[in-house]
């Protein structure tokens, strides 16, 4: 089968098939027995009958329509219900709670000096000096684990962890490992 | 006029959309029996395609297609995703309604009607679905290459050569016994 022959069999049963092809066609076996099987099966193929749909079936359709409308609609109305809460928080509660966050951020930012450059008061092993005679605590030694953060998220993690345990990360930090804060932490904990 | 009514559903008369579903409900009702084999299972993928349609009237831009290629893409999609679960079901019922459909008074011919009606359902259930999704359109919707094309999301030379494989498979099949 040459390319003509491609052509003209993909291109069977086209209006607007090329000249040339049905040229070819007339004078090539091979193409006029395809056509000829073609047409056969073309006959053929209206004997199997088509399926029509029954006859409530736009009606079924608007049905469902409705439906899914209505359980929109009612979704809708139930996150709108589920979401009445916010009306029942006291607004100075959640106005306090802002104002204390900004100051806490405001606090740490004028207040927290940058870092030294090893990280946080540090012994040559790496740990928070807390005291040179004690073993670092583990909670330290977890804010030891290159979680240095932005001075700015140092204030708000602070501030979010303070309630949270009875342990004070310190907001002023250690100047250096004989500073008077340190040896209080030490006798802290 | 399909047009018309389908902007008058963008606008909120959902009655609009009654009045396309009626036009429209035989040609995808079909196309989804004869990707099927099964009447309820065209009827319920038809339903479902409507209601597609419905949700997602807003992204049809009618520059792109007519409403009708729209919709027959949106079947096809629907459709052989449900093929791809291979659902055995489908042929076992249809081939039982099927002796049912003929309404020659002559049982011999009734008969015959039926087997041959069997032999061509047969024989184009056993084409891969990407072809004949293509022979449906074509062959049983008439529609254009173009429309085909848009509907498969194929370029027009795949069209043509899917359907020109199609067709190969089909004649080997059905010309023996329609010769006979």
């Amino acid at each position: 089968m040459n390319e003509l022959c491609q052509r003209y069999q993909e291109s069977f049963g086209d209006q607007e098939m090329p000249q040339e092809l049905a040229l070819h066609a007339s004078t090539c076996e091979s193409c006029k027995e395809f056509a000829y099987r073609q047409e056969i099966m073309q006959q053929a193929l209206p004997s199997w009958k088509s399926a029509t749909p029954s006859p409530d079936f736009a009606l079924s359709v608007m049905a469902r329509l409705a439906e899914n409308q209505h359980r929109r609609k009612s979704l809708r109305d139930l996150l709108a219900e589920l979401f009445s809460f916010r009306v029942a928080i006291p607004l100075p509660v959640g106005a306090l709670a802002c104002i204390l966050f900004i100051i806490s951020l405001l606090v740490n930012l004028f207040f927290w000096t940058d870092n030294p450059p090893g990280g946080m008061n540090t012994n040559q092993a790496g740990h928070v000096a807390v005291s040179p005679d004690m073993p670092t605590p583990p909670t330290l030694q977890a804010v030891n684990q290159n979680t240095y953060l932005p001075r700015i998220w140092n204030g708000a993690g602070a501030f979010l962890l303070i309630p949270m345990t009875d342990l004070h990360i310190p907001i002023v930090p250690l100047e250096n490992e004989q500073s008077d804060v340190s040896n209080e932490k030490a006798e802290k904990i | 006029m399909i047009e018309d009514w389908v902007e008058q559903c963008r606008n909120g008369q959902t009655r609009s959309f009654a009045l396309i579903v009626t036009a429209l409900q035989d040609k995808i009702v079909e196309f989804l029996y004869r990707m099927t084999r099964n009447r309820e299972a065209a009827e319920d993928l038809g339903q479902e395609v409507f209601l597609r349609a419905y949700r997602l009237l807003d992204r049809y831009d009618r520059k792109k297609a007519a409403f009708s290629t729209w919709l027959f893409t949106l079947a096809r999609n629907l459709c052989l995703d449900e093929l791809r679960k291979k659902r055995p079901l489908w042929v076992n019922l249809e081939d039982a309604a099927m002796a049912e459909t003929s309404s020659d008074p002559d049982p011999h011919l009734q008969a015959r009607d039926a087997e041959l009606e069997q032999m061509i359902a047969t024989a184009v259930a056993t084409l891969d679905p990407i072809f004949r999704e293509v022979f449906i359109l074509r062959d049983y919707q008439h529609l254009s290459f173009e429309e085909v094309a848009e509907i498969t999301g194929c370029p027009v030379g795949t069209v043509k050569s899917r359907l020109h494989r199609a067709r190969l498979l089909l004649q080997d099949k059905l010309t023996p016994a329609l010769n006979a």
